[in-house]
């Protein structure tokens, strides 16, 4: 039987990230003794692909972009066909810290999701304006749907147990906010148990949050969208999206 | 007949014509047809009859019996926008997933050559050593998927099949 980390898969996402994946990768199989690490190139331009398999990463190569949510579709897909119980996502950007995996893979024995989040008390990231209120009415909302309380629905960094894994691969939704906001939503809906566990961020490695105001309120109208449309789409059954009943 | 009704008989019939040439060359399949058909069809007739549109309108109360046709053409393109816009999205659904095979796929791919390159590297040894079976294919550290119900460690950039090699 082997170790829960020995049976996790860490996910990374990856899109034109040459210049952090290498590290990222590293710092993951230093501080995650035992677990697989795959980098979901999503249609890079650049080196992302070598740069991460010389890191000692698998790497799954898509073919174009198709976005966050399409990239760790294919790594659900993956860790399902390779036996993988518990998949972490964590992002290319270095944002996340690796030694936080643990604890995350650890309250996966008791819940399907965990998100690592953000605000839970650890830490010193702070967004204010349109952008934190989004925030909050997202983190309302969700809380709701899910029957626990979550402060921080948009976080990337998040596990996902075996139940979660076998509902991922095969309904990660791919639209705008959809790997985050409406994930959550679908898997609540579907009965899975989300919890969230506090972690700390780090700076990225490069770019910063944007804070204009009026990129803030595009972002906050298009959240507070997608998670409507997310609460009014019907519970997934097994029927893939593009089989017209 | 007047001018305006040749020009409107005319257009009709050349708009159906397009329609079933489409089809008739498989740019169109039936369902996307049907639509245009249908159109071109009802402008042929109602510009060969007009007073159609204008017992239509009568019945239906309205004023002005060009605002039926109006009305008319509008529905058929909102409900052909519709169609597009759901088809388009099952195409994009069937597409993503193609990819994800397709990454899927080569990612196996490129670990069957892997484990079939060090195989034939181990029987390559064996044989020019003749040292029997003992070193010989040694299998990369990661079993395929399916194969083995207990994740693996993930292979390392180099199998272990260096310190072998060197000895002659």
């Amino acid at each position: 039987m082997p170790t829960a980390l020995e049976a996790t898969l860490v996910v990374m996402p990856a899109f034109n990230e040459e210049a952090v994946v290498g590290d990222v990768v590293r710092e993951v199989l230093a501080s995650v003794p035992g677990a697989g690490v795959v980098v979901v190139n999503d249609g890079s331009h650049d080196a992302t692909r070598e740069v991460a398999e010389r890191a000692g990463a698998v790497v799954l190569d898509l073919p174009f972009n198709l976005g966050v949510g399409g990239a760790m579709r294919t790594g659900f897909k993956f860790a399902q066909r390779s036996g993988y119980r518990y998949v972490v996502q964590v992002d290319a950007d270095g944002q996340h810290n690796p030694a936080d995996v643990p604890r995350i893979v650890e309250a996966l024995a008791a819940s399907d999701v965990v998100i690592g989040a953000r605000f839970a008390g650890e830490g010193d990231y702070a967004v204010r304006g349109p952008r934190a209120w989004a925030m909050k009415v997202l983190a309302w909302g969700i809380s709701g749907v899910a029957g626990t309380r979550l402060t921080d629905t948009t976080s990337g960094f998040r596990g996902s147990g075996p139940r979660a894994i076998d509902f991922f691969a095969d309904h990660y939704p791919a639209e705008y906010l959809g790997d985050t906001i409406e994930s959550l939503v679908m898997a609540a809906k579907a009965g899975l148990r989300i919890e969230q566990v506090p972690v700390a961020m780090r700076p990225r490695a490069g770019g910063v949050p944007s804070h204009h105001p009026l990129k803030a309120g595009i972002y906050l109208v298009r959240a507070v969208a997608a998670l409507l449309v997310a609460l009014a789409r019907p519970r997934s059954e097994h029927i893939l999206e593009d089989e017209q009943p | 007949m007047t001018a305006v009704q040749i020009f409107a008989i005319l257009a009709s019939t050349l708009a159906t014509l397009l329609a079933l040439l489409m089809l008739r060359r498989r740019s169109f399949r039936e369902r996307h047809a049907a639509w245009w058909v249908f159109a071109g069809v009802s402008g042929v007739v109602l510009s060969i009859f007009p007073g159609l549109v204008d017992s239509a309108a009568r019945l239906l109360r309205i004023a002005d019996p060009v605002n039926l046709v109006f009305f008319g053409s509008t529905l058929i393109l909102f409900l052909v926008g519709v169609q597009l816009s759901s088809e388009i999205t099952s195409l994009e659904a069937r597409v993503r997933r193609l990819a994800e095979e397709s990454a899927l796929q080569a990612e196996r791919m490129h670990l069957l050559e892997t484990t079939l390159d060090e195989l034939e590297r181990g029987l390559r040894r064996e044989r020019l050593g003749g040292r029997g079976g003992a070193t010989a294919a040694a299998p990369s550290k990661r079993a395929l998927p399916g194969t083995e119900p207990e994740p693996q460690l993930q292979p390392g950039p180099s199998p272990a099949d260096g310190t072998q090699e060197d000895r002659p």
